[in-house]
């Protein structure tokens, strides 16, 4: 088990523990690397967005009738000599397990992987009752004898070393171990095989239960499940309601995703589909001895919960901590309490309850990565967003969310008070929110990254000597600022005001815009949200343009996802919501598709800039908006593009998250500028202005070897002054 | 290459792909004499398995068809190999070869389908150091959805039935794969090419 649920500052001292280990940090570093090239390849062949779409959709239907698709199972798998039992909690899966034990006199048993086990902890409770539990996945066997919980889904021991290993096996042969890779296996394949022998029963988990047949799936690489579900005389398997399927139709098609997605495997080595009780030589009557026991836990209860039911389409691929920047960094044991990554924050919360899920909750810096290749399309920064709400609402706000919120719910306190903040440029304010989704500003011990100060004049502060500059032109566009640009770098909007007025584009700017509200969604405080959502939809409503641009990737990403779900009971705002986010575009998509922004309309020959630029991704511009094309021809039209690894890979910024985690911001932050700079380029372009912030902040740290520019000021630079204006 | 002769090639490809040792027989008689010569070469190599040295010269072929069950016999004593089908269990550390005969093949990802309900069936693929299947060329289809019908099937009743696409295997330390934990070290499948040498 782990130290995660204690006080935040106590979590945050264990992180630093994890993010000081370095084999850990080099071993998920290759890890993530390694995975995101055999993925590709895995779905070479495969239109993996489609059947990902369509294993969500199956799987959204088997939950709405779990309850159904267990008596069907139950009534065919006993058809067939299965017992079938439900349990409502995890104390009663292992209660039903143990009587089984202790019905057919067990004192031996060993266990194929299964999460549903790690949830209830199912090993302590059979110990406790004197039976011996041996775990056979190699690397569940490893963490089994380390005392540990598993810190992958699929590679339970990925963060130990294989001196780690040969250790643990030394002292358990009582013999010195060598600590070679394929040594080690065979130490396991002998010292378990004895164990495999005899053994009175096996614990499997099972992938699938499929209803139409009562037929289990498990699908393995080693080969234990196949000796657990054949040895020993009584068979045991355990899975959560959630992976009951009508079909086993739906079980092939997660299939076909399943193991490319874990690890780019095509399928594993093994898939046993178990109906009904099978032979068994040991037994008089020549059949095994069967069991099956449902846990729900939680499962019925989070399956009627609208918000957050698309939990339970997880297929346990463990692709979303992969992927995700922050376990990268600091691995399942931070990043998880029994079930890890971004599911893990989830599940925590719902299998085991707030106090569990609390610090964790905290810890996802919402780049949208695992949402990208999940498997089953969870939207799984949505419903930790949720989740945090639920926290605050039921356990009260940590104070600075609840200041933000109090503050963002006014637009005019809340400029006023960054007005206010321009003359106090320091620690009055640290600690108070509003600054941190401008923590560039105040923030205290951020020694990765230097931080910008609110401007003199904030663009709305200019905008009205610069309003009639814009007044002309065919197409009326409105600028929706954001809050970093409007009080931080003003001269980005000025860059693409310039680059829009050449395009034949008047501009409004409505006054009573405020805050995107992305902040206090992110610390889970609905009401402001929802209060800073109408806000905008007001400002906008009556001006009649037919674009509202952002310059902001996070801005137009948490408007166009965010807003249409905080209103959407909301009888008078839920159409409003959907013509604005209808008219919300990102400057760099606005650029090429609507203004046809292209080579001809930049310098050439001589005055051409020649000094490469490089490029960072935005995550809410290339996940979050699924903006990916438009702003590389942009670069490649003005200017010398260079292709770098992992561009779509978190700068670490997150908004708050690099306030309340600032020691894995600035790791995060640290390894994607190495990245950058290794690519010799001169500049350094994005499209969000957080992106900007700490990019920029991190070069001025390191002596600038990059010039960090929003892509409105890049272009607006290498602009063909000999051209006349369209 | 018509649509047959492509499946078969994509199944030998992504079979290959996942460590399979993927070769062609005639018949099945030939699939045979290819297991028992298998045994034969592999029964002085030392077992993994401490006590596993008692099986080394042991093929394991519980569902050998009737008719060529005397051939197989025959074939192993010539070559010093004890043939059994049935009572694997007496042999938990292991049997040198398991032999079995594929119902199905699933070209994209190299999957030989096994029905297995008998324990002996099931333990001869899981026991034995080196898993030899048998598997008619002709069964070979493209995807997992083309076998759905055989497979709901042998699900109406009770059964236990196998995917399996090479041998057993493990990245879990350090994400280094290796072959061979705690089931096969090794897979062998012989596809059977009626009519063709």
């Amino acid at each position: 088990m782990n130290t995660n649920t204690g006080t935040l500052r106590e979590y945050r001292k264990s992180i630093q523990e994890a993010l000081d280990d370095e084999y850990l940090r080099k071993t998920l570093d290759t890890f993530a690397v390694d995975y995101h090239a055999s993925r590709i390849a895995a779905f070479k062949t495969m239109d993996e967005k489609e059947v990902i779409r369509e294993i969500a959709e199956a799987k959204d239907s088997a939950i709405s009738r779990m309850d159904e698709l267990y008596t069907q199972f139950k009534e065919k798998a006993e058809a067939n000599g299965v017992m079938v039992h439900r349990a409502d909690t995890a104390e009663e899966a292992n209660a039903i397990i143990c009587a089984i034990a202790a019905e057919n006199a067990c004192k031996k048993i060993i266990k194929s992987k299964s999460m549903t086990a790690e949830e209830t902890l199912l090993n302590p409770a059979l110990l406790e009752k004197g039976i011996e539990v041996v775990e056979t996945d190699l690397g569940e066997w490893i963490i089994q004898l380390r005392h540990e919980s598993p810190t992958h889904m699929v590679l339970p021991a990925i963060h130990l070393s294989r001196n780690q290993v040969a250790d643990v096996f030394s002292q358990t042969t009582g013999k010195k171990e060598e600590a070679d890779i394929s040594t080690l296996v065979k130490v396991a394949r002998r010292e378990l095989r004895e164990k495999f022998a005899t053994a009175d029963m096996g614990i499997s988990g099972a992938n699938f239960a499929i209803a139409d047949t009562g037929t289990i799936g498990i699908c393995t690489n080693e080969g234990n499940g196949r000796l657990v579900t054949t040895l020993p005389r009584v068979q045991v398997a355990i899975t959560g309601l959630d992976k009951l399927v009508p079909t086993l139709h739906d079980a092939l098609r997660i299939i076909r995703v399943l193991s490319r997605n874990a690890t780019g495997q095509n399928i594993t080595s093994y898939v046993s589909w178990i109906t009904g009780a099978t032979e068994c030589r040991l037994d008089p009557d020549e059949r095994k001895i069967m069991h099956i026991v449902f846990v729900d836990n939680g499962r019925t209860q989070l399956a009627a919960d609208p918000a957050c039911k698309d939990a339970l389409h997880c297929v346990r691929c463990g692709a979303c901590a992969n992927v995700c920047p922050v376990y990268r960094l600091v691995g399942g044991h931070k990043m998880g309490y029994i079930y890890i990554g971004a599911i893990g924050l989830i599940l925590t919360y719902f299998f085991h309850g707030a106090d569990k899920a609390k610090n964790l909750i905290l810890n996802c810096i919402n780049c949208g990565a695992c949402k990208e290749v999940c498997a089953a399309g969870i939207d799984l920064p949505a419903i930790i967003q949720e989740i945090r709400c639920r926290l605050n609402e039921s356990q009260g706000s940590p104070l600075p969310a609840k200041l933000l919120g109090m503050v963002l719910k006014d637009r005019k306190r809340f400029h006023t008070l960054l007005k206010f903040a321009k003359w106090v440029q320091k620690p009055v304010t640290a600690g108070t929110p509003f600054v941190r989704h401008l923590p560039s500003i105040f923030d205290v011990g951020q020694n990765s990254r230097a931080l910008p100060a609110i401007v003199d004049d904030a663009f709305r502060d200019r905008w009205p000597y610069l309003c009639h500059e814009y007044t002309e032109g065919s197409r009326l566009v409105g600028l929706f600022a954001g809050c970093a640009l409007d009080f931080l770098y003003p001269e980005q909007l000025e860059a693409a005001l310039t680059l829009m007025h050449r395009k034949d584009c008047r501009i409004v700017f409505p006054f009573e815009q405020s805050c995107c509200g992305l902040p206090v969604q992110m610390m889970g405080q609905r009401t402001a949200a929802v209060a800073t959502a109408k806000a905008n939809i007001d400002a906008f409503e009556n001006t009649g343009c037919e674009y509202v641009v952002t310059l902001c990737a996070s801005c137009g990403s948490h408007i166009k996802h965010t807003y249409p779900l905080l209103l959407a009971d909301d009888p008078e705002y839920s159409a409003k919501a959907e013509s604005f986010v209808g008219r919300i575009k990102d400057f760099s998509s606005f650029a090429v598709d609507v203004l046809d922004y292209g080579e001809k309309d930049f310098a050439v020959g001589d005055d051409k800039i020649r000094d490469g630029v490089c490029y960072h991704c935005a995550c809410h511009l290339c996940r979050g908006l699924g903006v990916t094309q438009q702003p590389r021809a942009l670069m490649r039209a003005a200017g010398d593009y260079q292709q770098t690894a992992e561009e779509d890979t978190c700068c670490g910024f997150g908004g708050t998250y690099s306030v309340e985690f600032p020691e894995i911001s600035s790791q995060i932050l640290i390894k994607k500028l190495d990245r950058l700079e290794a690519s010799g380029a001169r500049y350094l372009v994005t499209d969000c202005p957080g992106c900007v912030m700490q990019l920029r902040g991190g070069e001025e740290k390191r002596g600038r070897k990059l010039v960090v520019q929003h892509m409105a000021e890049f272009l607006v630079a290498r602009l063909n002054t000999k051209q006349a204006k369209e | 290459m018509n649509n047959t002769e492509h499946v078969v090639d994509i199944f030998t490809q992504n079979a290959r792909a996942a460590s399979s040792t993927v070769v062609t027989a005639g018949s099945l008689r030939e699939a045979v004499d290819y297991a028992v010569r298998l045994c034969a070469d592999n029964a002085g190599i030392p077992p993994s398995v401490p006590g596993g040295e008692e099986g080394r010269d042991i093929l394991a072929a519980p569902d050998m068809p009737a008719d060529l069950w005397p051939h197989l016999v025959e074939a192993g004593k010539a070559k010093g190999v004890r043939v059994i089908d049935k009572n694997v269990r007496e042999h938990p550390n292991g049997v040198c070869v398991g032999f079995s005969v594929g119902d199905m093949g699933i070209a994209n990802t190299g999957t030989v389908i096994l029905r297995c309900y008998k324990e002996d069936t099931r333990l001869a693929s899981m026991l034995a150091e080196t898993h030899v299947i048998a598997l008619p060329a002709s069964t070979i289809v493209a995807t997992s959805y083309d076998a759905e019908d055989f497979l709901q099937q042998a699900m109406a009743g009770p059964m236990y039935t196998a995917f399996i696409s090479g041998c057993s295997r493990t990245s879990d330390i350090e994400r280094v794969l290796t072959l061979g934990v705690h089931g096969p070290l090794s897979l062998h499948i012989i596809l059977i090419q009626e009519g063709q040498a």
